[in-house]
């Protein structure tokens, strides 16, 4: 009876072990701008990309029909400003990523707080356990950068982000 | 006759149109500031894509007593974001209008001991929601009244 147990046990490792052998990993790196439209408020304020799921683009040569995400892990993700020379007045940022279908709730990737005044970029610090792999499975979805504001500022704030994921992928 | 069944399939088409528009229009009336029957917080509600997602904009204790800064989600079960600023976490999330002046599918988050509860909206008029937070099935949770807050424009 225990032999048949180890038999079967060592039959899944064996199986479950197959499985992940056969996954490839792969970096990628989404450049984008993050524009919050003036006049803007102290406090958290939200910038959002429509991300399009491109996995041939993304993948490249590990492309192949039937491709499917399992795991997309935030690698970094370093945001800095376009129109003036530094982060001031910007306390914090807050990285997630959002979708219309209503089986994927929001997942925070990423934060920094607080930010150094005069910071030429910043650097969030990745969770350790925000999985969004199915997000990679949809068409598209919404990258959406919160940043802390030290004041009302009147103008438009243009962000540019460069977001790194590690994915798994078969 | 080619006119008729095109004012027909047109008459057809915008009546869909229309309840599709009208159906956005009444899920979006959740769009504004709330605040909880405690009193000690002030919630906004926005919309991201076709959901909507609850953040906070105002605590009446904003300050940790204990490091004397603003104050984060300590409790966090990830470590890794538990310096989220709380002023500006999205309390809650990925509500989706449901009609019937309910919002459903979504979850509320309460910092105070780091939990996630499924949840559902409902607008009893239209300056009160039931917020009702659950574990599993909703007859096993709780419900508060929330108050919509008229928000003076700069």
């Amino acid at each position: 009876m225990k032999l048949k147990f180890l038999s079967i046990a060592l039959a899944a490792i064996t199986f479950f072990g197959a499985c992940n052998s056969s996954d490839q990993a792969t970096e990628i790196t989404v450049t984008d701008t993050f524009t919050l439209e003036g006049p803007l408020y102290e406090g958290s304020n939200p910038a959002q990309l429509v991300y399009a799921v491109d996995l041939k683009t993304l993948l490249g040569d590990k492309y192949h029909e039937g491709v499917k995400i399992t795991d997309a892990t935030l690698a970094s993700a370093t945001i800095s400003p376009i129109d003036s020379g530094s982060l001031s007045g910007i306390n914090s940022m807050v990285l997630s990523v959002a979708s219309d279908n209503p089986e994927l709730k929001m997942l925070e990737l990423g934060v920094i707080n607080p930010i150094k005044e005069g910071s030429q970029s910043a650097v969030l610090n990745p969770s350790g356990e925000a999985n969004a792999g199915k997000y990679f499975q949809e068409k598209q979805y919404y990258i959406v950068l919160d940043v802390g504001l030290n004041a009302d500022i009147e103008d438009n704030l243009s962000l540019k982000g460069e977001i790194k994921f590690n994915l798994k992928h078969n | 006759m080619k006119k008729i069944l095109f004012i027909a399939f047109a008459a057809f088409f915008g009546t869909i149109l229309s309840s599709f528009v009208n159906q956005d229009a009444a899920g979006d009336r959740l769009i504004g500031v709330w605040e909880p029957s405690n009193g000690r917080a002030r919630v906004k509600v926005e919309k991201i894509g076709a959901k909507y997602y609850g953040k906070i904009v105002w605590l009446k204790e904003a300050v940790d007593p204990v490091t004397k800064q603003p104050k984060t989600d300590k409790n966090n079960p990830d470590p890794n974001l538990q310096n989220v600023p709380l002023k500006g976490y999205r309390m809650l999330k990925d509500f989706v209008y449901a009609g019937k002046d309910e919002w459903t599918e979504g979850t509320i988050y309460d910092p105070l001991n780091g939990s996630t509860y499924s949840c559902t909206i409902k607008m009893t008029d239209k300056n009160s929601l039931e917020i009702r937070g659950y574990i599993g099935v909703s007859a096993l949770g709780r419900t508060d009244i929330w108050k919509r807050l008229e928000v003076k424009k700069k």
